[in-house]
């Protein structure tokens, strides 16, 4: 989702903030409505499981509707709202890694599989072609993800597929710009290592 | 800043990549791309990569936003009566209190009291949505189907049979209403029929995109497994072709669908709707490589070739 925002649509979310703080259940749901596609697809992407994204995303809004009076505006409601999800997203992974719970592998009459390529198939009818030209790179980049740290997944996960810029990620986790970047860095680090025989 | 060696260039590639660098840097990175066919060699690698992981970027398995969304208007509706229940449960305490009291005079307020908690009561709790609903439904038909689930002896000779019925049920509306767009959109994923599928993808196609009609397209054009409703998502599309997302999963159609139309239509919406001057646009160079490498499809090569031509890139992956 796009992060910058127009003075307009600060204004507006600032209403919309004023309000829900005031009780107002449609400004509630609106301000839910303009982020939570987002939220769940963060969540999905970096827990890669349809019941612990859920899970993430219904603690994640009920957390904002009991805390939002305590909204001060001492940053974006968006900074305030990854925070939660990624402190949130963050304790499952790491849960997940304690456990040594493989959430995200599910195991088929083909072997272990991810999660996500089982929602893909039963999707797109299992057509062996894509599958062929799509799946050892999959395999392969699922694999360096689940092998970076939580916190090197979640920084990459916000710049590559959410355009979060690295200030507002630091911002997020609560840490500099500059060890978003260092963190970033790492990441695309491994990943080109690991990647580099298919490139 | 003294001028960069090709190791601290190629260090900062991924950042130059993302936009992440300060102005004095990318100048830096610029100026010795510019003369250095080796560091020039690992960006594009390193443009490759992305584009890569552009193509892992998944979409919300189909149903997972609504159902994620009215779990928590429930879970709502919990939150918002506790308050309530707890303060009348209060009142309705204090009233016990004043009513058993020995004393008779009290029984008046105690009346009066009661009154008040009707009162709040109406004023306080949710209310019923009393606006008129722009959808219309009309009654329950009688059952269409119907099949015994269970059979039990209830005794005396007797049984009891369960019942499961589908009975039918109009709801009218315009397509950019709630109502009607949530029901679309699950038409529009129905496994049983194809034709119900095409027909709401063409509807919601021609309504002002928002985030789930714009979802539900995109994960049509990519899943679907009917060629005629793939291609009528494609036609939604068009009006959207230039935001990042929608283009990230033309790329993976033009790569991957197996039907020279469907990908005959992704690439003209790819090269119709160019997004100029844009470093997430140079993704598309390796895109364009990859598929000038497997198309087979003379129109689609012919497109692709012209497009690397004119941002002077290799039609080639070495």
């Amino acid at each position: 989702m796009a992060v910058a925002q127009s003075a307009g649509t600060r204004a507006d979310e600032f209403a919309l903030i004023r309000a829900a703080q005031q009780g107002d259940q449609v400004a509630f749901e609106q301000l839910v409505r303009a982020y939570d596609q987002s939220v769940l697809k963060l969540a999905m992407n970096l827990l890669r499981s349809p019941e612990d994204a859920s899970d993430v995303y219904q603690e994640a809004f009920l957390r904002v509707f009991k805390n939002l009076n305590s909204f001060r505006f001492d940053c974006s409601f968006h900074t305030w709202l990854y925070r939660i999800v990624t402190n949130l997203c963050l304790d499952h992974l790491r849960k997940r890694k304690v456990r040594k719970e493989e959430a995200a592998v599910v195991q088929t009459a083909e072997g272990t599989m991810d999660r996500m390529d089982t929602l893909t198939e039963e999707r797109a009818d299992g057509d062996p072609q894509r599958k062929l030209l799509t799946g050892e790179l999959k395999e392969k980049i699922q694999k360096i993800l689940s092998e970076l740290t939580p916190r090197e997944r979640m920084v990459f996960e916000m710049r590559h597929y959410q355009g979060m810029r690295l200030r507002a990620i630091g911002e997020v986790l609560g840490t500099t710009e500059e060890a978003a970047k260092n963190c970033l860095f790492r990441a695309t680090q491994k990943m080109r290592s690991a990647l580099g025989e298919f490139l | 800043m003294s001028a960069p060696n090709c190791e601290w260039v190629r260090n900062y590639l991924p950042l130059f990549l993302y936009n992440e660098l300060t102005f004095e840097e990318e100048e830096a990175v610029q100026t010795h791309l510019g003369t250095c066919i080796e560091c020039s060699a690992a960006l594009e690698t390193e443009r490759q990569m992305h584009a890569a992981l552009d193509r892992d970027d998944t979409l919300l398995p189909a149903g997972l936003l609504n159902s994620c969304r009215e779990q928590l208007t429930n879970q709502l509706v919990t939150e918002r009566a506790r308050p309530h229940v707890a303060l009348l449960g209060r009142l309705r305490e204090w009233i016990d209190g004043v009513w058993l009291a020995p004393s008779r005079l009290l029984r008046p307020a105690g009346a009066l009291a009661l009154i008040a908690i009707g009162f709040l009561g109406g004023r306080i709790l949710p209310k019923q949505n009393e606006d008129a609903p722009h959808a219309q439904m009309t009654a329950m038909t009688e059952p269409i189907a119907t099949r015994v689930r269970r059979v039990e002896p209830s005794g005396t000779g007797r049984f009891q049979l369960v019942l499961d019925e589908t009975r039918q049920r109009v709801v009218s509306g315009a397509p950019d209403e709630d109502q009607i767009r949530d029901l679309l959109i699950s038409a529009a994923s129905d496994p049983s029929d194809a034709g119900l599928r095409g027909d709401t993808i063409e509807i919601l196609s021609n309504v002002a995109p928002c985030d789930e009609t714009k979802q539900a397209l995109l994960q049509a054009v990519e899943t679907d497994s009917n060629d005629g409703v793939r291609l009528r998502a494609l036609q939604g599309l068009k009006a959207i072709a230039r935001q990042s997302d929608v283009r990230r999963v033309l790329a993976r159609v033009l790569l991957k669908d197996p039907n020279a139309g469907v990908r005959s239509q992704a690439i003209d919406l790819l090269t119709e709707s160019p997004v100029p001057n844009t470093i997430r646009e140079n993704d598309m160079i390796g895109v364009f490589q990859d598929l000038m490498g497997r198309e087979q499809n003379h129109y689609i090569r012919m497109r692709a070739q012209r497009q690397l031509q004119q941002v002077k890139a290799s039609t080639e992956v070495y």
